[in-house]
């Protein structure tokens, strides 16, 4: 008879040999039950899970489902996409939901980050105060900002055309022509998303560490060239999220234009919103609005994955 | 390469003086320890020297640049922190090369500087990682290496050794002091480790509550301390202290305490009466300096109720009445505890009870 003898390892040497490992766990969702705390995280997580399935997921399908058939409910395939590629209408909002964009984006970014510096500069005493004055038009519903704003653009009652009359200038009807609608809303815009941009980004500026800040002011950096290569690589993951709130915000915005223009002049101030809002419940087409509203969730979807590639670099902490 | 001067410097924040007029000459090429405890003022004078605090009153001079009004750029001096404060969205190149990217410095001589100095301190292979992932010994060495390379006139060191473990410290300690024994530039070092003073200084400037204590070599700081606060924070076994009073005793001078008679040299005596008449003084002896042999007999007597050995020797805790005494014995002592020994003092020192000065 043979003995096999088995020589058990000396404490700390055989332990750590490669042999004796135990195996890696097995996939993802065995180590996520495997411990006690996990599985009760999962319960945690499972009512938002079912609810984010039930107002995202679901009318997203739903969306498809609509795109893919006429109002009368007969399948038509693409013919709702290949018909908005004609839609002049459509055209025209979705170029202004762009052009929109395009100013509101940049615009919002530049007062968030410029109010945000003052506030967190050392000048700016009560911070708080300051923070609650500025967050107000985040707290101001869109149609109630809207309707404040025509007033302000009122040709004689309004506030914005006081300094114009008080120079001798013809007052500007801002909101009768295409121009200055446009700006008029833009101005809107700003005033109610760039509040947004200034928190994130005052949030972001207040993790960049101060020593920084000494070191590279040791090290022989001005305070611009030290804003350029402390302040803004450290805010710019903040930086991308602001940039997608913000573009999302000013591109989806629907009750502004309810309140003021209407869309007008003529069709002058369609979005994508309000060619939404119009197709589906006033012309009661809501499957070819369906097919609008992926284009617009594609619209987002690009745009996000830009800034997201280009302006987000992971900041691996210390 | 300079000297720094500091002239009367005063740091007020709010109410609080931080630093209460200082006077500091710091001589081209030497290393300064600013060695005291927490909230003495050592960091806020680094940072005045340094410009990133500008002083309430007093002038620093670089060279012969007075330099209170000059912009922490403006005064090419290069700052390690505690924290490092390196750069966590830059590599680790980029961390050491920016001082030199802001001085406008070719491209092809940042590359050769760098890799230079990583080379010397041992971080080549860390060049490409962020600083988030090193360690802290190499952390530590990068915000070194960023002093380093742009050559400054003055290194200013803000305890750059608190943050990693004791072996590396030991390890870095004898570094930097070698790294500015090659640079040859003027250092001034902060640092609340007397035993990181001791070891690294030619000059160590003791401070406390913003005001200098005493300036001199290891040696003299150690040998003859000031007055009680300097005795009390150099020694890593620290200073004995024993309060009493000076007496006459059949014709000679003896501090007389409750527990000890200890005879005073005659010379020390006439020190003592010009300089302190009330003749109430601390006597402070320090650890190496009693000397004891273990008869029962002998006028000071005194029990061992602790030993601490320490593997190269052993430290004796020895109480009378109330009183701990520290005595250092070799790692072999032959001392137990329960023993009764009979001390004798060696040399010593006494401080005025009034002032803390030494009488000397």
């Amino acid at each position: 008879m043979t003995v096999q003898q088995t020589v058990s390892p000396l404490p700390g040497q055989g332990a750590n040999s490669p042999a004796s490992q135990p195996p890696p766990p097995q996939g993802m969702w065995s180590e996520l039950f495997s411990f006690r705390d996990n599985r009760l995280g999962v319960m945690l997580i499972i009512p938002s899970l079912l609810t984010l399935i039930l107002v995202q997921f679901y009318p997203i399908v739903y969306n498809f489902w609509l795109i893919l058939t006429s109002e009368k409910g007969e399948w038509i395939g693409l013919a709702n996409l290949s018909r908005l590629t004609r839609d002049t209408i459509f055209h025209g909002a979705l170029i202004f939901s762009l052009k929109m964009g395009i100013v509101v984006v940049p615009m919002c970014l530049l007062v968030g980050l410029g109010l945000a510096l003052l506030v967190h500069s050392d000048y700016a005493g009560r911070k708080a105060i300051w923070i609650s004055i500025l967050i107000i038009p985040l707290m101001v519903s869109e149609i109630v900002a809207g309707m404040m704003w025509k007033i302000m653009y009122h040709p004689t009652l309004g506030l914005v055309n006081v300094p114009l009359s008080a120079l001798g200038l013809e007052p500007i009807i801002w909101l009768v022509k295409a121009d200055t609608a446009f700006i008029a809303l833009c101005v809107v815009e700003i005033w109610r998303i760039s509040p947004l941009a200034f928190l994130l980004l005052y949030a972001g500026l207040n993790q960049v560490p101060r020593d920084i800040y000494e070191a590279a002011a040791v090290d022989g950096a001005t305070r611009w060239r030290a804003f350029w290569d402390m302040t803004l690589p450290y805010i710019r993951p903040m930086f991308s999220i602001a940039t997608i709130l913000v573009f999302v915000w000013s591109t989806r915005t629907i009750g502004t234009i309810a309140a003021t223009t209407q869309g007008g002049p003529g069709r002058a101030t369609w979005n994508l919103s309000w060619y939404i809002y119009g197709m589906s419940f006033q012309r009661l087409k809501p499957h070819y609005a369906s097919a609008a509203v992926l284009v617009m969730l594609l619209m987002t979807y690009i745009a996000g994955t830009i800034f997201v590639r280009y302006l987000w670099v992971e900041r691996r902490s210390r | 390469m300079a000297e720094v001067r500091i002239e009367g410097l005063t740091k007020y924040f709010g109410d609080t003086c931080a630093v209460n007029q200082l006077n500091l000459v710091v001589r081209d090429g030497d290393l300064v320890v600013l060695l005291g405890p927490s909230g003495c003022g050592k960091t806020t004078t680094m940072r005045c020297v340094a410009g990133l605090e500008r002083p309430t009153y007093g002038d620093i001079y670089i060279g012969e640049t007075r330099v209170n009004d000059l912009e922490p750029r403006e005064r090419d001096v290069a700052l390690v922190f505690q924290s490092y404060a390196l750069y966590p969205h830059f590599t680790a190149f980029d961390n050491i090369a920016y001082p030199l990217r802001l001085r406008k410095t070719p491209k092809d001589e940042i590359e050769r500087r760098v890799r230079d100095v990583a080379e010397m301190l041992g971080i080549s292979h860390t060049l490409e990682r962020p600083p988030g992932l090193c360690s802290g010994g190499e952390q530590q060495r990068i915000a070194l290496g960023r002093a380093i390379v742009r050559e400054p006139v003055v290194f200013l060191m803000d305890e750059p050794l608190s943050n990693i473990d004791a072996l590396l410290r030991v390890y870095m300690r004898a570094e930097i002091k070698r790294l500015q024994h090659e640079l040859g530039t003027t250092m001034i070092y902060v640092t609340h480790d007397q035993v990181e003073g001791m070891t690294m200084a030619d000059q160590i400037a003791v401070m406390n509550e913003g005001t200098l204590q005493q300036l001199g070599t290891p040696s003299e700081i150690y040998d003859l301390p000031a007055n009680n606060f300097v005795a009390r924070f150099v020694g890593s076994t620290p200073m004995n202290f024993i309060p009493g009073a000076l007496q006459k005793e059949n014709g000679r001078t003896v501090h007389k305490s409750d527990q000890f008679v200890i005879p005073v040299s005659a010379e020390m005596a006439d020190r003592a009466a010009e300089l302190c008449p009330s003749g109430q003084c601390t006597l402070g002896v320090r650890p190496e300096e009693i000397r004891f042999t273990t008869d029962d007999e002998g006028d000071n007597q005194a029990r061992v109720f602790l030993l601490e050995p320490l593997g190269s020797e052993t430290i004796l805790d020895i109480e009378k009445e109330g009183l701990l005494l520290k005595v250092k014995d070799v790692a072999s002592t032959q001392v137990r505890e329960g023993d009764n020994l009979s001390l004798s003092f060696n040399r010593f020192h006494l401080f005025d009870d009034n002032t803390g000065a030494a009488i000397r």
